[in-house]
Parts: C-alpha cells; sequence; structure tokens
C-alpha cells in the first residue's frame, strides 16, 4: 500500500434528523484514481464537502497525513476541486482564472495557460465572457480552476455532468493523462457507472451514507468467476462442440453487443485517442 | 495572505463594469446635487447670500453634507454587491476555504476591501469637493472640516455595512444583506422608531430609540465633534439653528470647527466603532464558523 493521502474515520453527518453520512472510513492512497460511485442522495457531495472543510461533521478525516483541522486546513493547499460553475460571468476565462490563481496563491501567471492547453478551452471562445459559455466550457472552465498550481490530490464532483459525449471522453482522458504525467491523486464521483470503469484504480460504492465497499479494478474483475471468449458468428457451433469435447462446462453463450459509446464514437469519429 | 485575499479582490472589482458605472453615475450625482444647491441656495445659505456674506460657499459646504448622505446611500450598494453578492454567486468562498484559507480571515478580509473601495471613492470625492469648494471661495478651515465630515460620515457607511454583513453571513443570503444594507442606509429603521419614540412612556423619560440607531448615534458623534452642539446629551438638529440662518451657525460652517473637548469626542467616537463596526465583524465572523458551504 502506498502513502495514504486521505483517510476517513467514522466521519458522519446529519441534517436535522436526516443522517447524511452514518459513519464513513475511507482511505485514497497516493497516485490513487479514486472513483466514488453512489446514486444521487448516496452522500458524496457531502463526504467531499467534509474533506474540503465547507461542512461540520462527526469523526476524523486526515488529509496527507493531518492530525487537528488546523494541519488539516494547512495541507489543502495541495488540493484542487471541482465545484461546478464557479466563475465570474463578466470576466473571461483567462481572467477568471488569473484571478483563481492570485487567490490561491499561485505565483507563476504561465499556470493559466497551462490549464487552459491541459482542459482544451478553445482560446478564441475563451476571450468572451464567462456567462455566454456553453455548459460543457463552463465544466472545463471548472475543472481548468481546479488545476490550477497543479494540486497533489483532485476533487472532482461529477465532472461529466452536462458535457456531450465527446465532452466525457475528454474528461476521463484527462484524468488519465494528470495522473499519469504528474502523479496526481484524483478522487472523482459519479452516479453513472460505466463513466468511472475503465477510469479508476480503486472504486468506494457510497449508500445512503455508509461506504460499502472499496475495492480496485483488480478486485472487481475478480468478483467474476467467469471468462468469456469471443469467436465469429459462424463459429460458435464449432466451439461449443470443441470444449464440451474437451470436457469444459460452458455456462452460457451470449451475443456479443457493441456499446453504445463505441457506436457513437464508430459513427461521428473521435473518442479513444 | 490577507494582503493577497484583499489586493485580488480589488482587482477583480474595478474589472467589473457595472460597478465602475455605479460609481460613475454616484459622482455625477453628488456634482449634480452640489450644483444645484449652489445655484439654488436656501436657508442659511440665502440669507448669506442676501448679505452677500459669501453666500455660495455657505450654501456649498452646507449642502454637501446633504449630497454626502445621498451618496452613503448610494455608494454602498455598488460596493455591497461587488465584493458580498459576487463571491456568494461565483462560490469564491467555497474556493477559498476549501483552499484551507480560513473562514476568519476571509470575512476580515472582505471588509478590509470594503473599506479599500470606500477609501477609493471618498478620495475622489474629496478632490472634487475641495476643487469645488476653493473655486467657490470657501476658506481653508471651511473645507478642512468639510473634508473631515466628509470621512466620519464613511464610518456610517462602514458600520451599516458591517451590520449588514452579519445578516449576509448569518442567512447566507447575498440579496438579504443588500438589503438590509439599503433599510439601513435609508434610515427606514429611524422612522418605525420614531414612531415608537411617541410612545407616552419613552416620551415622558426623554427616552428617543431612534437615536439608537447608527446613523442616530454617528449623527449626534459628528455634531458634537464638529462643534454644533455643546454636550453629547444635547441632540437637538444642527439643521433648524442653518435653516433661521443664525449668524454662529453660518460663521461655524464657513470657518470650520472641531469641539474643544476633542478627546472626549473622539472616545465616543471609538466606542461607537467598536460597538458598530467592530463587533458585527466579529459576530459575522462568530455566526459563519461552522455554516454549511454549498457547491
Amino acid at each position: 500500500m502506498g502513502e495514504v493521502v486521505l483517510e476517513l474515520k467514522d466521519v458522519k453527518k446529519n441534517y436535522g434528523q436526516h443522517k447524511v453520512l452514518k459513519g464513513v472510513n475511507m482511505t485514497v492512497n497516493k497516485g490513487d484514481i479514486y472513483g466514488l460511485v453512489g446514486k444521487n442522495g448516496a452522500g458524496k457531495t457531502t463526504l467531499f464537502k467534509v474533506v474540503l472543510g465547507l461542512s461540520h461533521f462527526e469523526g476524523t478525516v486526515s488529509l496527507f497525513g493531518g492530525k487537528s483541522h488546523r494541519e488539516n486546513a494547512r495541507n489543502r493547499n495541495r488540493v484542487g476541486f471541482f465545484v461546478g460553475s464557479n466563475f465570474y460571468g463578466y470576466l473571461n476565462a483567462r481572467e477568471n482564472l488569473d484571478y483563481f490563481r492570485r487567490l490561491k496563491g499561485v505565483k507563476d501567471p504561465k499556470e493559466v495557460d497551462r490549464v487552459i492547453e491541459l482542459v482544451g478551452l478553445n482560446i478564441d471562445a475563451a476571450k468572451k465572457p464567462a456567462k455566454m459559455y456553453s455548459l460543457g466550457m463552463k465544466q472545463r472552465l471548472g475543472i481548468a480552476n481546479a488545476m490550477l498550481g497543479n494540486p497533489e490530490l483532485l476533487i472532482f464532483d461529477e465532472p461529466t455532468n452536462g458535457l456531450d459525449p465527446q465532452g466525457i471522453m475528454d474528461v476521463r482522458h484527462m484524468i488519465q493523462r494528470v495522473n499519469e504525467e504528474y502523479g496526481t491523486t484524483i478522487i472523482v464521483s459519479s452516479h453513472i457507472l460505466g463513466e468511472l470503469e475503465h477510469t479508476a484504480h480503486r472504486f468506494g460504492i457510497v449508500h445512503e451514507g455508509i461506504l460499502m465497499k472499496e475495492m480496485s479494478q483488480e478486485d472487481m474483475q475478480n468478483q467474476s468467476k467467469t471468462t468469456s471468449i469471443n469467436v465469429d458468428d459462424k463459429d460458435v457451433e464449432k466451439a461449443l462442440e470443441l470444449l464440451k469435447n474437451g470436457g469444459i462446462d460452458v455456462k452460457g453463450t451470449e451475443k456479443a453487443s457493441t456499446s453504445l459509446e463505441d457506436f457513437y464514437f464508430g459513427l461521428i469519429g473521435g473518442g479513444e485517442e | 495572505m490577507m494582503k493577497r485575499l484583499v489586493f485580488t479582490d480589488l482587482r477583480r472589482a474595478q474589472k467589473k463594469k457595472a460597478f465602475i458605472i455605479c460609481m460613475s453615475v454616484v459622482v455625477l450625482l453628488m456634482i449634480a446635487v452640489l450644483i444645484f444647491a449652489i445655484v439654488k441656495p436656501s436657508g442659511a445659505a440665502a440669507i448669506a447670500d442676501a448679505k452677500e456674506a459669501n453666500g455660495k460657499a455657505t450654501a456649498f459646504l452646507n449642502n454637501i453634507s446633504v449630497a454626502f448622505g445621498m451618496i452613503s446611500l448610494l455608494i454602498g450598494i455598488p460596493i455591497f454587491a461587488t465584493v458580498f453578492s459576487d463571491d456568494f454567486k461565483s462560490r469564491t468562498m467555497q474556493t477559498a476555504i476549501g483552499r484551507g484559507i480560513s473562514r476568519r480571515r476571509l470575512i476580515l478580509a472582505r471588509f478590509y476591501e470594503v473599506i479599500a473601495l470606500m477609501i477609493e471613492s471618498h478620495l475622489i470625492f474629496t478632490v472634487i469637493a475641495v476643487i469645488m469648494g476653493f473655486a467657490l471661495g470657501a476658506s481653508v478651515g471651511g473645507i478642512g472640516t468639510m473634508v473631515a465630515k466628509l470621512w466620519f460620515d464613511s464610518l456610517l457607511i462602514l458600520a451599516n455595512v458591517a451590520i449588514a454583513m452579519l445578516i449576509l453571513y448569518l442567512s447566507q443570503n447575498a440579496t438579504g444583506g443588500l438589503v438590509m444594507y439599503i433599510l439601513l442606509a435609508a434610515d427606514a429603521f429611524r422612522l418605525i422608531l420614531a414612531l415608537a419614540d411617541m410612545i407616552p412612556f419613552l416620551k415622558d423619560n426623554g427616552i428617543k430609540l431612534s437615536n439608537g440607531l447608527p446613523s442616530g448615534v454617528f449623527s449626534i458623534a459628528k455634531n458634537y465633534l464638529f462643534g454644533y452642539v455643546p454636550s453629547l446629551s444635547d441632540v437637538s438638529d444642527i439643521g433648524t439653528e442653518i435653516e433661521e440662518g443664525s449668524a454662529e451657525a453660518i460663521q461655524k460652517i464657513l470657518e470650520g470647527t472641531i469641539n474643544a473637548d476633542f478627546g472626549k469626542a473622539f472616545l465616543y467616537t471609538a466606542i461607537l466603532v467598536g460597538v458598530f463596526i467592530v463587533l458585527p465583524v466579529f459576530l459575522s465572523q462568530v455566526v459563519f464558523r461552522k455554516k454549511e458551504l454549498e457547491f
């Protein structure tokens, strides 16, 4: 196990009588892409708010080994996060990012160009006031903001909400690229299971305020005790015969289907680089 | 860090066109009020004019307080909206707190920013007022007192902002804070309390609740500090005296005056600053300490 970046122990959060987090234990290791999965209202956003000091809670949170609220607060300057559209509508992308760069104490002005390039913001379009951006551009701007100063831990709360298929794919690639190039630890939440399946290394499944299971990509694959073998349609009968003759019990056959995503990108081009 | 928070946001405010336009409109309105007051002098100014005793300068120095009164209402609105409403709308607070900046510092930084924007705008007003004053032949003493009064009025703006800030951070509602500021600046609560002042028990005992509001106590402090009333318990309105055109009142306006008991007046003002500015800012920090912030 690598260095622990974030650790939550028995974290509880109530809104009046409503228990949103019921004793969450969670560990995120350095270099992980940690997928936090759960339906809407499961407690994912509240969990992030707790980590970022935006919500009062019971239990223990340790950020980069911080042992107190004060140490955690100090360590938060190593965290970047995406909280949806956070910007000033009358400033353009560059002005917004420059504002947040200064606010965060990131000294290098070139950081603005770096993150604009990283999220693929269209430079010409980015010259307009942010209130005129499409939803996709707003999301990209928010993500660019999170990445200012190259933080060691990135938290993305539903970063693909409102994005078109190409935008979703771009965010996925960007997450992988940042993780690989900079070794950034990333926690990303989604209520769409397929979205994280191929991106995250580890998963945490939240349901009704409880982190029900933490598992690696490998663990998830090992959950299944069967393996599928793909053959051409015309060879199915022959393959079944051969397996039967070899004394191998075939549990079932299923016609492999093309995912909607693969079909879409096959049709319009783009998708996987 | 505090400096960084304040200056970063100040740079942003200067880029907001709506803010620049509002401030320009306020400056133009102030000039318009002054010109109107000079062209059509009334009260003491009219009497002084009739006596050919420097009526235009009297009109200017007398009526500039009316213009400043209007400014205190108008100027705070764009400042409040630029500093606080934008902060909530753009979730800057969440970004800053999530980055490890303490809530206490953030609130203080926002208040410092209000002070900085107010100083900036008051500098502009001061320059305009001083130029106009000299052009109309006002004395250095009269202009000096006018400038001192202008800056004293800024304390009332700060008190109104500080109290509105408390409502804002308590409710986490920028509109609520702005409405509170407008009500305070427009002296709406004074009208309500003035009715309460009519209650026989209060009236019989000489208790005026309306004088307990920031506008009331700062007005008393100003009148006392600038020598218009002989004591802090004397809350009579200088306006009546001026309207009657008393020679002494005209003289005070023209030459400027500071209370002989400056120390006492200063101490009273310091207490007001503590109660109506420092305390609300501190309470804002307390109420906001554990507030839930939304994404």
